[in-house]
């Protein structure tokens, strides 16, 4: 056997290999066609699998030089000496380098960043100034300057550098959360903007409403309601989204889907006889493995049908199963 | 409820399933078993239709064939290990795995560690976004505004370089293996 021919077979594995982790049926079925034309091609494609396996544990420790890598270990340093919040390990750890992606748009310095459902994005704006985008969000940020942010739509979790000549503004719709050195959480959908903040002292509409919110207070902000609604949480529960944690007293059940959705990268549609039935508690999020998937129904207290492109909420003791 | 979607498919692609077993490596028997266990599998949970059916019985399959095989490896090696150390003292029996286990690993990451720095920077950011965070190739593309075969390509030779150099880490934990054995033998 030549050598070249061993190489490109190896090649081949390697291609199918990164081809089928997402690949659809037709991948699949090409990918059997392929192990039925030589049977070196199985033996090639299970040395890549077991490479690929091998380096999974390690791959938690590793570091990913990037370009963006040194500011951002500037970023999270003095954070965690001093914070509850401590970035988990590695794969976390490995998202803070994350990339930014810019989509340049062609008149002005400003670029948006999106994500996916269930992605999740760090984008750091200066050295100590970063922004964890939950997943399905968009936001809108300036390359000229590290002071603005706009939400269009989801979740985000911001950790600013204080700078009180300077403030930080973020814009959500034709609201303003203005702050001077914080940890604070924006959640923005259709109906509502939330604002909580975890540390530090945050200002929602300056110039209209002026209200200024504290560590453990969070503010709801209903579309079309002439008031916005101010109450308390647990300091150490705001943004704990980033660790996979959701925590929740009174929240209506549509809310609670509408971040686990977001979160776990999964439709999750709410019949309208569950939508505002409280939930109280804490759920961790691990993934959306069949098991994961059943201890959220033991914890939310429903049942997760699957449905076409992800789950349907429906009560315990309905019929419809 | 219709939860006859997956299980439906699975009977149609049954045969597909049990050749591709079988091309992956299996004997007729325990590609017969492992879809016995899929089957049942299917049965108790009632999952639903899925989006790319065949791809995600095709996974399941290839899930439950490595677990098998890692099973079986294990059995194996046991045995080995046994008539190998038999006659070495059992205390240090127990011992060598743990600490040749961690040199193993060390010795591992340092390697995986060089390959990675000695990527471009950009294949090296492609492969932590695709391997490491889980991201889609297209996603990745979409991001980075190239093709997905150009993500492909960078992932590719991410894979090749890391597979190159675990051929030789392989070698050196055959020998590892060997002096340590070895040295169990003249203690004991």
């Amino acid at each position: 056997m030549a050598p070249k021919t061993q190489d490109s077979i190896r090649m081949e594995a390697i291609e199918w290999h990164i081809r089928l982790r997402d690949g659809g049926d037709d991948a699949w079925d090409r990918f059997a066609e392929w192990l039925a034309e030589n049977p070196l091609h199985a033996e090639a494609y299970d040395a890549i699998e077991r490479m690929d396996h091998a380096i999974e544990p390690l791959l938690g420790d590793v570091v990913f030089h990037e370009a963006a890598n040194d500011s951002d270990e500037l970023a999270t340093r003095p954070l965690r000496s001093k914070r509850r919040w401590v970035l988990g390990g590695g794969i976390m750890a490995a998202a803070v380098v994350s990339a930014f992606v810019l989509a340049p748009s062609m008149l002005s310095s400003r670029y948006d960043v999106t994500t996916g459902p269930g992605e999740r994005r760090v984008v750091t704006l200066d050295p100590a100034t970063q922004v964890v985008l939950n997943g399905s969000t968009r936001m809108t940020f300036d390359r000229e300057n590290p002071r603005f942010a706009a939400m269009d739509e989801g979740e985000a979790l911001f950790r600013i550098r204080h700078d009180g000549a300077r403030p930080f503004v973020l814009e959500v719709g034709d609201n303003r959360v203005e702050d001077a050195g914080t940890v604070f959480n924006v959640v923005r959908v259709p109906s509502q903007v939330r604002v909580a903040v975890a540390e530090g002292k945050v200002i929602y509409n300056p110039h209209r409403d002026r209200i200024m919110l504290d560590p453990g207070q969070i503010l709801v902000d209903e579309s079309g309601a002439d008031r916005v609604r101010v109450t308390q949480v647990p300091p150490e529960t705001v943004g704990a989204w980033e660790k996979g944690q959701l925590s929740y007293y009174q929240a209506p059940m549509s809310q609670v889907a509408a971040d686990i959705a977001r979160n776990l990268g999964m439709h999750v549609t709410v019949p309208p006889a569950l939508a505002d039935r409280a939930f109280s508690g804490s759920i961790a999020l691990r993934g959306k493995g069949p098991d994961e998937i059943r201890r959220l129904e033991l914890a939310l207290n429903v049942h997760l049908v699957p449905d076409g492109d992800g789950w349907t909420m429906k009560p315990v003791d309905g019929a419809g199963r | 409820m219709t939860d006859s979607g997956l299980l439906a498919v699975f009977v149609e692609t049954r045969a597909a399933l049990l050749r591709f077993l079988q091309l992956r490596g299996a004997s007729a028997a325990d590609a017969e078993d492992i879809l016995q266990d899929l089957h049942l599998k299917l049965v108790a949970e009632k999952l639903g239709p899925v989006a790319q059916p065949r791809a995600y019985l095709y996974k399941m399959a290839t899930n439950r064939l490595l677990l098998f095989r890692r099973t079986a490896d294990r059995r194996t090696r046991r045995e080995e290990d046994w008539i190998e150390v038999h006659g070495g003292n059992d205390g240090e029996r127990d011992e060598r795995p743990s600490i040749e286990a961690e040199l193993i690993a060390r010795e591992q990451l340092a390697i995986l560690q060089r390959v990675l720095d000695g990527l471009p920077e950009r294949t090296r950011m492609i492969f932590r976004r695709f391997r490491v965070e889980g991201e889609a190739q297209r996603g990745i593309a979409e991001d980075l505004g190239i093709s997905v075969s150009a993500v492909e390509k960078h992932l590719a030779r991410a894979y090749a370089e890391i597979a190159a150099a675990r051929l030789r880490l392989g070698e050196d934990k055959a020998i590892a293996r060997h002096l340590s054995v070895e040295r169990v033998r003249h203690g004991a």
